[in-house]
């Protein structure tokens, strides 16, 4: 058990041993949140800021920046809210000098926020003070624990916005080997959903070994399933539908596609770029550009003024790919893409993207009639 | 030696573990073996109601209780068990004659077949949850001899002739130290009627002339609101409802359907509530009349957390401990119809009873408020009638406006600093308590849904409330002065005119003056630190703003006076030194002890050397 679980546990031991209904359902209240997390997560908030608000009212600080530092979490991956997440992951380590946070539990927890806070926002931008900070927070963690597994989710992640895709496979690789050798099965499985669900999306970028996605995808699923990951599984099942589609199976196809889109519609949770790319890719493999245009378009809307500037970049450019293909590429889409992109504290790379989609509107006008 | 291709074989049972399991596991209280055997006593009675009907039958259950010998009997005056039935039923778990007669009945007689409750097999067993020996003397109604079952809870029993004169069943329990509580004649009085309140047999504890249990639900008395209020007021601790919704049978929409979900009970407004320290949002539920559990919280539609409850439907299944209910589709079809017969009195409420409805809306203003933003027609409903803190006590959102001309000022910080309520009140406004994180969101949507209505937060955009002087004119010496001095200074009216100079931060200054002692401090590892400076340095690109501008009062007198008859210099400094500290002082905002401590001491020296002049 770790640091944080055994607190926690006998915090809540604590509350029904004395009867203090306050205390037990300050301890129990992130048992509602985490159940509502993925379908409402909207109300996983409120119940968050309530508990806060509770623990500020019970004077418990290490449960308000217990609390605090989900909402960073719940902002940042379920409700998209990229900005608003890192400014409350800022003040959260902020407070940790507190003196009363000297053994707080839960501080590693904190500190990983505030680099998944850049992780969401600017990952390429601050690339290199990220890897760094992975190191500091690598120093800091014991070496048991889930933390060892959020080091490694980390890197894999920041190495994927880099296209360092032979990096974050090693990543993947690593954090499955990692599961596989721990015996709390259910944290283990849990991350090892995410290992694969990267590697899926990394070997698909890498120009697609088949074979090698297919064993990837079914695994992942069945771990997704286990672990009731959601969103993971029906990208699982997209990556099978396009080998399915691939291999000319519609049928299986159409059936895996149905059921995953069904799925995310009844999540509440915004789906990240790796299920909007899959999604993607199933319709440009029938030559579908309007409805991957659609899928784009539904991502912006999620994306659009929370801050995830290299989310919206790369969906802003996936875009205008299909909108050039489609001869629907403006000038103001153009600008909005190259605001967005000047925000960004490393443009360059986004910058020569840019470029090379202004040049291929220029010879698709050239060669239209 | 080699095993045949296919062996079929039996399954081995290891019954005194089985029975630990069952007895020990199942259940989460002990108290459940009571529930059960007085479930049973009552299956028994009925079961002779139906088999042998005879005019003259009283059914009933006495509770009896020797604390000398650790022995509490239930007994019952029913149907009785012959040698088979105790072989066959009470002696075989997971076969109940319960439910093999409400099968039986089940066309010819469906509401006979409703009223049993057994219905696994499984709570005979739960005896050994309380007891360590359990013996049964029963007379059968058959005509048999009486017989006595007795069993220490292994996988053994005997069976032998017994004496007794009358027809029907006692089970003595021999009571485990574990279970010792229930040797207090109140505990095992408040147990018995907290199971079984709505059972139709009467059951007497300890030798009680009068029944211990109500026998019959409230709402089926002659006249339900006011047993229903009465009960609530028993059974909630004297609370007296606001208001109270019976409930009815009710039609589910299921596709091209509909279905009748049969449902009692009611539903109820508590007097008040406090978000997160005492929400309900919870209903007892009761099936076949017996107690299954209470505070069932995901029954109730989630912005109904100022609702309680209890319902009685035999469509919900519950668990095999019957501790809880089952969450399948009929749990959701009953979720369904009771968020539609809640609404619907709400709404009716809100319509034709104003006055109650107010006292509703305002008794749980935090938790209404917490689940309007997330819910917009329960919104709709309640944004005129919810009432917020402001300074001026609690006010509605309609009262509140009539006050403030159209604007809504608020405050984040709790009650903000008394510096945003002068200004609030200069203008002769007065300032919402938004501290409760809902707040903020409910006072967006409303002024989002009613145009023309402007939203000012005060901490941090409290300038709104100055109406600025471009022109500096005469004042522009006294500007100068704080301005040598590295400190931003504007020239702005603002009311009351009596207060001659403020200092107001902007958003989020706070943060990056903590952010900035964070950092000093090097307590974070270095890489770390950095990323917090990069948002810092990212998010207040105005750096010299942080420190706070100094506004000075165009309309104060002191102020005008400077300006336009100038005194002597010194003593004009020496008066503006003294302006400084006390506006940093008033702002409440942004100091530390230490700071706090210096700009008394500013105002010390400042008074000083006006004293020597």
């Amino acid at each position: 058990m770790s640091r944080d679980q055994e607190w926690m546990g006998r915090f809540e031991a604590d509350a029904i041993r004395r009867g203090d209904e306050r205390r037990l359902s300050l301890a129990r209240a992130i048992y509602r949140a985490d159940s509502m997390r993925e379908s409402r997560p909207g109300e996983a908030l409120r119940v968050i800021e309530q508990a806060r608000q509770l623990a500020q009212h019970l004077a418990e600080p290490w449960w308000e920046l217990f609390y605090s530092d989900r909402r960073a979490g719940l902002l940042m991956k379920y409700l998209g809210q990229a900005r608003e997440g890192l400014e409350q992951a800022v003040r959260n380590v902020i407070r940790l000098r507190e003196p009363t946070f000297a053994h707080f539990p839960w501080r590693f927890r904190v500190l990983d926020h505030l680099v998944v806070g850049y992780l969401h926002t600017d990952p390429v931008g601050y690339a290199d003070e990220i890897r760094a900070a992975l190191d500091a927070l690598e120093a800091e963690q014991p070496e048991a624990g889930p933390g060892r597994y959020l080091i490694l989710a980390r890197r894999r992640w920041l190495a994927g916005e880099c296209d360092q895709l032979d990096e974050a496979i090693a990543y993947a690789r690593l954090g499955i080997a990692l599961a596989a050798g721990d015996s709390d099965r259910l944290i283990s499985a849990s991350h090892a959903v995410f290992c694969y669900s990267n590697w899926c999306h990394s070997v698909w970028r890498k120009g697609n070994p088949s074979e090698c996605l297919l064993q990837l995808a079914q695994e992942g699923e069945r771990l997704a399933l286990e672990t009731e990951h959601r969103l993971e599984r029906s990208e699982f099942q997209l990556w099978q539908a396009l080998l399915a589609r691939q291999a000319g199976n519609e049928s299986l196809a159409q059936r895996l596609v149905s059921q995953a889109t069904a799925r995310v519609q009844r999540l509440g949770m915004l789906p990240d770029h790796l299920y909007f790319d899959a999604l993607c890719a199933l319709h440009l493999l029938r030559g579908e550009v309007e409805a991957a245009l659609a899928v784009r378009n539904g991502e912006l809307a999620s994306l659009r003024g929370q801050g995830r500037l290299a989310a919206e970049t790369r969906c802003r450019l996936e875009r205008g790919r299909l909108l050039i293909r489609l001869g629907r590429y403006t000038q103001a889409e153009a600008q909005a893409t190259r605001g967005i992109i000047e925000q960004m504290r490393r443009p360059e790379t986004a910058l020569a993207e840019w470029l090379a989609l202004q040049r291929a509107q220029v010879q698709s006008e050239g060669t239209t009639p | 030696m080699s095993m045949p291709s296919s062996q079929r074989q039996r399954f081995a049972l290891h019954l005194p573990g089985l029975l630990k399991v069952l007895a020990e596991h199942l259940y989460t209280s002990k108290k459940v073996g009571i529930r059960e055997l007085i479930q049973n006593a009552h299956d028994s009675c009925l079961r002779r109601q139906i088999e042998h009907p005879d005019p003259y039958y009283r059914p009933r259950i006495d509770v009896w209780l020797d604390e000398k010998r650790r022995v509490i009997t239930i007994a019952d005056n029913g149907n009785g068990l012959t040698e088979d039935e105790i072989r066959n039923y009470l002696s075989t778990i997971g076969r109940g004659y319960t439910r093999e007669l409400r099968e039986r009945l089940a066309f010819s007689s469906p509401e006979e077949a409703a009223s049993l409750i057994g219905q696994f097999g499984l709570g005979f067993l739960s005896a050994f949850l309380v007891a360590n020996e359990v013996t049964l003397i029963t007379r059968s109604i058959e005509g048999s001899e009486a017989l006595r079952w007795h069993s220490a809870g292994d996988e053994h029993y005997d069976l032998a002739p017994a004496e007794r004169e009358t027809i029907g069943t006692s089970v003595e329990l021999h009571i485990k130290p574990a279970a010792g509580f229930l040797l207090q004649a109140d505990t095992l009085a408040e147990t018995v009627r907290s199971y079984a309140d709505f059972l139709p047999v009467p059951i007497y504890v300890t030798g009680e002339r009068d029944p211990i249990n109500l026998m019959a639900p409230p709402w089926e008395e002659e006249q339900p609101l006011e047993a229903i209020r009465a009960y609530i007021q028993r059974a909630y601790g004297g609370a007296k409802p606001l208001c109270i919704f019976p409930l009815r049978d009710a039609k589910v929409p299921v596709g091209h359907d509909t279905l009748t979900i049969p449902l009692a009970g009611f539903l109820f407004v508590p007097p008040g509530s406090v978000a997160s320290v005492r929400e309900y949002g919870d209903v007892s539920i009761y099936i076949r009349r017996m107690f299954i559990c209470d505070r069932e919280r995901d029954l109730l539609p989630n912005w109904a957390r100022f609702v309680r409850g209890v319902i009685e439907c035999p469509l919900l299944q519950p668990t095999a401990s019957r501790e809880g209910i089952h969450q399948d589709e009929n749990f959701d079809l009953v979720r369904r119809a009771l968020e539609s017969q809640l609404a619907e009195g709400l709404q009716d409420l809100a319509r034709e009873d104003t006055a109650t409805w107010r006292k509703v809306v305002r008794g749980h203003s935090d938790v209404i408020v917490g689940w309007a933003v997330s819910d917009p027609g329960f919104f709709e409903k309640v944004e005129d009638i919810v009432t917020f803190r402001t300074t001026r006590g609690p006010l509605s959102l309609p009262e509140y406006l009539e006050q403030s001309g159209g604007t809504l000022y608020y405050v984040t910080r709790e009650l903000g600093s008394l510096q945003e309520q002068l200004l609030a009140e200069g203008r002769d406004v007065p300032a919402i308590d938004a501290s409760w994180f809902s707040v903020t969101p409910f006072l967006e949507r409303y002024a989002r849904r009613h145009e023309g209505i402007e939203l000012v937060r005060l901490d941090g955009e409290a300038q709104q409330l100055l109406r600025p002087v471009p022109d500096e004119g005469a004042f522009a010496p006294l500007l100068k002065h704080y301005r040598e001095r590295g400190i931003r200074a504007q020239l702005a009216t603002f009311r009351p005119s009596a207060a001659p100079a403020l200092i107001l931060y902007p958003q989020g200054a706070e943060l990056a003056r903590e952010a900035e002692a964070s950092l000093q401090s090097g307590d974070l590892p270095g890489p770390l630190a950095g990323l917090v400076q990069n948002y810092i340095e990212g998010r207040f690109a105005n750096r010299d703003e942080l420190a706070g501008t100094l506004y000075l009062n165009a309309s104060n007198a002191l102020i005008r006076r400077l300006a336009e008859r100038p005194i002597e210099p010194t003593t004009c400094g020496l008066l503006l030194d003294l302006l400084l500290p006390v506006a940093r002082l008033f702002a409440g905002r942004m100091l530390s002890a230490s700071e706090a401590s210096a700009a008394f001491g500013d105002l010390t020296r400042a008074m000083e050397g006006l004293s020597e002049r």
